[in-house]
């Protein structure tokens, strides 16, 4: 049966664990995505040691997420955004966790599985972008601004 | 797919040492990036957290597609920026009634003097 490209396309985990030194050399390159460096020199700018910094650039290489030009690596241009919405993601998980309460019970491992997951054909009635783009909630939330205003300054 | 406001999904940990994280998305197609970056808002089913005055009960069998483990609770003030691969599913649909509560969540908190 035919699947929409996006499909296909889904749930590809970011190959670099956040506090890793590939994480860290990764976010080094793309801060500074107008150069290219050398192991030894991302080394001294980084907390990777200069024994590990080889290695972890081979990694990286590998992996396709950085290039490599006479012994210097870089990230692609045409890539930084991409990568750098990347890491800004999995910053932006790694916050979500440290902040989750203790008492959570979706913190059950396997939650996920035991709670079906909704298909696009379930999902049909609400057409993509139907709800995004018709409505215009701006009264509304204008009308709610005001009443919660309202509200407040009557206190 | 791709994921639309109202929906509810889960994040797994990207240390992966703790279960996923269920979250809504509160983003549409207006916003830069969508479909490539969602703002999510976390959700949990945590008492504690529920007791906050901005949380926004959820109960399990109000979506209006799927439904929640349990009674859940909005937590306005825990919103993070998500790429699309860091997704893992989505659960269930909120319809705009509850999205309206969510709404005023904020709009509590943001007016509070």
């Amino acid at each position: 049966m035919p699947r929409h490209v996006d499909e296909l396309q889904n749930g590809e985990p970011f190959p670099v664990k956040p506090d890793t030194n590939e994480y860290e050399a990764l976010s080094f390159l793309v801060r500074n995505r107008e150069y290219g460096f050398r192991p030894s020199e991302i080394a001294e700018r980084t907390d990777i040691s200069k024994a590990s910094a080889s290695k972890t650039m081979t990694r990286l290489f590998e992996k396709g997420l950085v290039k490599r030009s006479e012994g210097l690596y870089y990230v692609d241009p045409d890539r930084t955004g991409e990568l750098k919405q990347r890491l800004d993601s999995l910053d932006a998980a790694v916050q979500l966790f440290a902040t989750a309460p203790s008492d959570d019970a979706d913190a059950e491992p396997g939650w996920e599985d035991t709670l079906s997951s909704i298909t696009p054909e379930q999902d049909q009635h609400h057409e993509p972008g139907a709800a995004d783009t018709d409505t215009h909630p701006e009264p509304e939330a204008t009308s709610l601004v005001e009443q919660l205003t309202d509200e407040t300054s009557e206190q | 797919m791709s994921y639309q406001h109202g929906h509810v999904v889960s994040i797994p940990d990207p240390h992966d040492t703790r279960p996923s994280r269920p979250a809504i998305i509160i983003s549409d197609n207006a916003c830069p990036d969508h479909g490539s970056m969602y703002t999510v808002v976390a959700l949990t089913s945590s008492q504690q957290y529920g007791q906050h005055r901005y949380a926004v009960a959820i109960e399990k069998d109000e979506p209006e597609t799927g439904h929640l483990l349990k009674r859940s609770y909005v937590e306005p003030w825990a919103t993070a920026q998500i790429a699309h691969e860091d997704i893992r599913d989505v659960h269930a649909r909120l319809g705009s009634d509850v999205m309206k509560r969510v709404a005023e969540a904020y709009a509590t908190m943001i007016l509070r003097d």
